[in-house]
């Protein structure tokens, strides 16, 4: 198994530049996510990486080999398409075994590997059908066992469940990882999904206009965005611009009111900053028509409800803004629209995100 | 959706409209007649009536004589002619045809090549006919264009033993429609040739010729021959091109159905008529296979 | 990479058809402008427009494509348009007439007509309105086609069942509801019915009319300079008809294979 690694990565069409000197180094075994919107440039540096596209400048290496000028086709990695990469003319234990034919493996070989890779996906059954007779997330276990039955050296996968049900996407992303682990390979996914990438990968890299954001574990990217685009991007968030307060007490000042934020204390004075907060990190108490918030608390009144299931997210308006608050249910029926509340938080949870040059 | 679109009519139907289901569907197939009509008069019937009178004589009495008139040489040689024309612009057409057509979707092929040869093609290909043969007479006739420049150049074509007025010429000018007749109608099929066929071989080892060989000939061949058909059908009856070019010169079919009918040809009027079910014959064989190899392939090309 | 890379081979090929396509029609304009052994000129053309039977073959092929796009429509688009509303059926039926023509060839279909009416109704094919009738004929595929698709393209059904609770009658139906919506399939329909008769030899010049093509004929076998003049006329007809077909598509982003035409 091999480490991959991207070193000053660009790529430009004609005037529009698609990667703007990408660096990332992916560990051997590693299962890390390219997330972003489209046009971010993810398609674009998985395809560079599988040998589809040449970059304009730059450097791809596998196991520390240069491989930027290998021919796609001898790069010895496994690729997984978004969709209808099945070869309709041949059944799924032939299009399991194209990768071994090719290589020149006995038919024997070819048949024994490809039911075994059949197996591990679940469609043993399914060996002798073709793809037109496959349902999408069948032939996408299909083209997952053909990617690995070469036993590559890296595998890539461009959005393999973006064409699927929802259902079946949770369902076959757990089987993706489960399998990945299981045979520890270097593997690159490319997602618009951001809780598809959270929930499967070891490290997550978040690009925009073909420049990395921040790359982290997916608790990281969810807990401590560092620019306002991952914020915005991965998860709601409730976002309130302000400046430090110059009391040191740790207080941000907006135009609604002060609110509190220990991060506050690490920054200059009067810097312009963005707060973050989640919206399941907001408590949310009843408050009389009448009474004053709590120290700490700000005043707001519920404007709508949003079922989620187990939780309903309450939007209120206050006098920082709309905020997206997160309660129990249960807790939502009883505060109905108009509902005066108090909402507050633990000062160590907002984070800061630096305004001053956005 | 569909079921509101229903109810509607009904409830708002004038008295007028509400006719008994019955007379309703007659009235339906009723709309269609004139159409049906017109077809029965002026295409089924006289291909009714020439194909009874391949089995007649002059007088009306039935025989088969016509029939087997047609494997006396001067028919067979027409026919033996005319399949072998058509098969070699068949090939022709359909080979470069192909090239071509593929070459314009690659991708590193300008996008303007792929419009500016689909017009050319559609141009081209009705181009066919009597302006066609004047055009190739203008270049590559004995005092033509090109034929003149090779002169000046030192290259002596007719002293060479070329002329455009033999079986090689007629395939250089029948191929000038049957090229851009494949390209208008492989393109669709290579348009369904969906491109993560080649990247998929490509990622996993394939090289150019495995993957044509694996995937895209086993996936593309039943266009291909189905196209190869239909070029083959339409050089076969092709009329104007022949007769403006070589005439009477080379025995084909079409013509020689011109001729008999024409009275040029010294033989039992009749013998058009045989000469036509044979034809008939051989091109809607044509259409069935082609008809056939179109089902298949549409199986894999959406 | 989409279906591969773009070599020298497919330049090569690119090549080889334009070549093809283009040397011809040069030769033929440089034959029809050719006055003298070094001199060019119009000379060619101006015989041949001036020329009366040019100029009456040119009318009666005229007359005869706008007759035959006529009785075309008429007979197709209500049936088209019928078979898409009330008879779904039929429209295998519809498909498989639709290659007849190609079955039967212009040569065949000559003989055939010829045949049955000779001796049945000989005034049948006394003037050239049979050749009219035959060509609605020879251009049905075409103009089933065309129509068809455009009849596809939007929802004849739901439409027709939205005038009719509106009170309006069949006519008006045809008139106002459908046949605006296939304005670009009648026109496509209608420019490749002119190109094919326009240029069609084989049945005027076998039941003995004196067509555009038919005159073409004669005197290419007479003179050469006019024979490359009245190729290049009939060259830019077509070109004109292409882009009748391609400007009247920019709006609508049709691409069908458009092949009409004698052979």
């Amino acid at each position: 198994m091999a480490g991959l690694e991207i070193q000053k990565l660009r790529k430009q069409f004609g005037e529009v530049v698609a990667l703007n000197n990408l660096d990332l180094s992916i560990r051997s075994g590693e299962f890390v996510s390219f997330l972003g919107p489209s046009g971010c440039g993810k398609t674009t540096a998985l395809r560079i990486i599988a040998g589809f596209e040449t970059p304009t400048s730059g450097r791809v290496l596998v196991d520390g080999k240069d491989i930027t000028n290998v021919p796609a086709n001898r790069r010895d990695m496994g690729m997984v398409f978004q969709a209808y990469s099945l070869f309709p003319n041949m059944t799924a234990r032939d299009n399991v075994a194209f990768g071994l034919r090719v290589r020149r493996v006995s038919r024997d070989q070819q048949l024994r590997r490809a039911a075994e890779l059949l197996e591990m996906v679940g469609l043993a059954a399914a060996m002798n059908r073709y793809p037109h007779q496959l349902s999408g997330g069948q032939q996408q276990r299909v083209a997952l066992a053909r990617a690995l039955a070469i036993e590559p050296r890296v595998l890539l996968l461009d959005e393999p469940l973006s064409a699927l049900d929802a259902k079946v996407r949770v369902q076959l992303r757990e089987e993706i990882r489960r399998i990945q682990t299981r045979l520890g390979i270097t593997t690159l996914y490319v997602t618009h999904d951001q809780e598809e990438a959270l929930s499967v990968s070891d490290r997550v890299v978040v690009l925009s206009q073909g420049q990395i954001e921040q790359v982290g574990t997916p608790a990281e990217i969810y807990g401590e965005p560092r620019t306002v685009f991952v914020a915005q991007f991965v998860g709601t968030m409730n976002r309130i611009a302000g400046r430090v307060a110059s009391n040191g007490r740790g207080m941000v000042e907006t135009d609604g009111a002060v609110l509190r934020a220990d991060g506050a204390r690490n920054w200059q004075n009067g810097a312009r900053v963005l707060m973050l907060i989640r919206p399941e990190s907001i408590s949310l108490d009843r408050l009389e028509e009448a009474a004053s918030p709590p120290e700490g608390a700000i005043e707001g009144r519920v404007r709508s409800h949003t079922f989620l299931g187990a939780v309903t997210r309450l939007a209120v308006a206050s006098p920082v803004g709309e905020m997206m608050v997160d309660v129990g249910t249960a807790q939502a029926l009883s505060l109905s629209e108009g509902s005066r509340v108090g909402l507050s938080w633990d000062p160590a949870v907002p984070r800061l995100i630096d305004l001053s040059d956005q | 959706m569909a079921e509101v679109t229903r109810e509607a009519p009904a409830v708002l139907q004038r008295p007028a409209d509400r006719r008994p289901r019955v007379s309703r569907a007659i009235l339906d197939w009723a709309a269609v007649i004139p159409f049906f009509a017109y077809i029965g008069v002026f295409l089924l019937l006289p291909a009714l009536w020439l194909i009874v009178g391949a089995f007649q004589t002059e007088s009306g009495s039935l025989t088969l004589d016509n029939i087997r008139a047609l494997f006396n040489d001067q028919y067979a040689n027409a026919y033996l002619n005319s399949v072998e024309i058509s098969l070699a612009t068949a090939l022709t057409g359909s080979v470069c045809g192909f090239f071509v057509a593929y070459a314009a979707v690659k991708e590193g092929a300008p996008g303007w090549i792929r419009s500016v040869l689909s017009t050319f093609s559609g141009v081209a290909a009705n181009f066919a006919g009597i302006p066609l043969a004047f055009a190739f007479v203008a270049t590559l006739g004995t005092t033509g264009v090109v034929t003149a420049f090779l002169n000046d150049h030192g290259i002596n074509l007719y002293q060479n033993g070329f002329t455009l007025y033999s079986f090689a010429g007629l395939v250089l000018v029948y191929t000038y429609f049957q090229l851009p007749l494949m390209i208008l109608v492989i393109s669709p099929a290579l348009d369904g040739l969906r491109r993560e066929w080649h990247e998929a071989a490509t990622n996993l080892g394939a090289t150019s010729l495995e993957y044509w060989r694996w995937v895209g000939l086993p996936i593309l061949w039943p266009s291909l021959l189905g196209s190869f058909v239909l070029l083959f059908g339409t050089a076969f009856a092709a009329y104007a091109t022949a007769t403006s070019l070589v005439g009477s010169q080379i025995s084909l079919v079409p013509i020689l159905i011109g001729r008999v009918t024409t009275g040029d040809f010294a033989s039992n009027p009749q013998m058009a008529n045989a000469l036509s079910l044979g034809m008939i014959l051989i091109i809607s064989v044509a259409m069935v296979i082609y008809a056939l190899l179109q089902r298949r392939s549409s199986r894999w090309l959406q | 990479m989409k279906r591969g890379r773009f070599t020298l081979w497919d330049v090569f090929w690119l090549l080889f058809a334009a070549v093809y396509f283009l040397v011809p029609l040069y030769g033929s304009a440089e034959f029809s402008l050719e006055t003298g052994p070094h001199s060019h000129g119009f000379d060619a053309y101006g015989q041949v427009l001036r020329d009366p039977a040019f100029q009456d073959s040119f009318l009666l092929s005229l007359e005869l494509s706008i007759a035959t796009v006529v009785l075309s429509m008429i007979l197709m688009v209500p049936t088209v348009y019928w078979v898409n509303l009330r008879l779904p059926r039929l429209r295998r039926v519809l498909d498989f007439i639709a290659v007849l023509p190609f079955v039967v060839p212009a040569v065949t279909l000559a003989v055939a007509i010829l045949g049955v009416f000779r001796q049945t109704f000989p005034w049948m094919i006394s003037g050239p309105h049979i050749l009219v009738l035959s060509y609605v004929v020879l251009a049905l595929p075409f103009t089933y086609r065309s129509l068809d698709a455009g009849m596809r393209s939007f929802n004849p059904r739901t439409l027709t069942e939205a005038a009719q609770s509106l009170g309006a009658n069949w006519f008006t139906i045809l008139l106002r509801v459908i046949l605006p919506n296939l304005r670009f399939a009648m026109l496509s329909a209608a420019f490749l019915t002119v190109t094919l008769v326009m240029g069609e030899y084989t049945m005027a010049a076998l039941m003995l009319f004196n067509t555009f093509s038919v005159y073409m004929f004669q005197i290419g076998n007479e003179q050469a300079n006019q024979a490359a003049a009245l190729a290049m006329i009939s060259l830019l007809l077509t070109w004109a008809a292409m882009f009748g077909i391609l400007f009247l598509g920019r709006g609508v982003g049709r691409r069908q294979a458009q092949i009409g035409g004698a052979r």
